[in-house]
């Protein structure tokens, strides 16, 4: 507790919401946390196992919106036509 | 009679209409999840492309040039939507928790059962579209703009002159909802 008390933290301050540690989440995905903010993520990810799931998941997401995944789809003939109309009509 | 012939350019819009219009419309809806927008910046593409012709370099590909001109505007299109949206975005009430911050009961996540080849999975992929759909617009274009390029999310908030808050505000927010309806539309 000293450690924590040194910090300016004492266990009630370690305790983190589910909202506030899946913002931190995020927010660490992004900019990164202070140390303080670490501490009290990791210990919040430590004793509740919806939130780890959050982390995993939120990783998931990231992954398939990084890879570049793509879908096939095609324009009919004559909305191409009608394309290369509108550009020979420029 | 031997002589190369340089295209003219009536047969150069053509050929490359059929050329590659197809795999651009797939890019940009990729990249949008809407197929009306991803035609309109397809089409606006080869607008551009067709007026600014005398800059393209010889020896260059048309397949770059292009796809140069719709990475462009596909990363304008999600920035002005950044833009036009991120002040109301407080408005949003996040559901899935209770007055204390706790998830609420139908709220928490689920454990996920996929395979190492889910991300490769076009019908994944569909639901992905059809979740970033459901999302206000400003959010979807943030969290699509995230990762358009390899840009630090520092940068990008000063690019687009939002604040650091605001920007993991909005992405928090996209993610719990997209996260939510994978859960329910591909997990379950
Ligand atoms: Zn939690």
């Amino acid at each position: 507790m000293n450690v924590w008390k040194a910090n300016g933290l004492n266990s009630y301050n370690m305790k983190l919401s589910c909202i506030k540690s899946t913002v931190l989440i995020e927010k660490k995905e992004l900019f990164g946390l202070s140390i303080i903010e670490n501490v009290k993520l990791s210990f919040h990810l430590s004793i509740c196992s919806s939130c780890k799931d959050y982390k995993r998941q939120s990783q998931l997401i990231d992954a398939a919106l990084r890879q570049q995944f793509v879908t096939k789809l095609e324009f009919t003939e004559a909305e191409k036509q009608e394309i290369i109309n509108k550009l020979k009509s420029e | 009679m031997f002589k190369k012939e340089t295209l003219r350019s009536e047969d150069l819009v053509s050929q490359l209409v059929s050329l590659f219009s197809d795999e651009m419309l797939s890019w940009a809806y990729s990249k949008t999840s809407k197929r009306e927008i991803a035609e309109d910046l397809v089409q606006e593409t080869f607008l551009a492309a067709f007026k600014g012709i005398g800059r393209f370099q010889e020896g260059s590909s048309y397949k770059t040039w292009l796809f140069g001109i719709l990475n462009n505007k596909i990363a304008d299109y999600h920035r002005d939507r950044i833009r036009k949206g991120h002040d109301q975005s407080k408005e949003n009430h996040l559901d899935m928790f209770d007055g204390k911050g706790a998830w609420t009961e139908g709220s928490k996540p689920e454990k996920w059962d996929y395979e190492a080849q889910l991300l490769d999975d076009s019908e994944f992929n569909q639901v992905l579209h059809l979740c970033m759909d459901q999302l206000p617009e400003h959010w979807s274009a943030a969290l699509t703009y995230k990762y358009l390029s390899d840009k630090k999310a520092s940068d990008i908030c000063q690019e687009l002159q939002i604040s650091e808050t605001n920007y993991w505000q909005i992405l928090h927010r996209a993610k719990l909802k997209v996260r939510e309806c994978l859960e329910s539309k591909w997990f379950k």
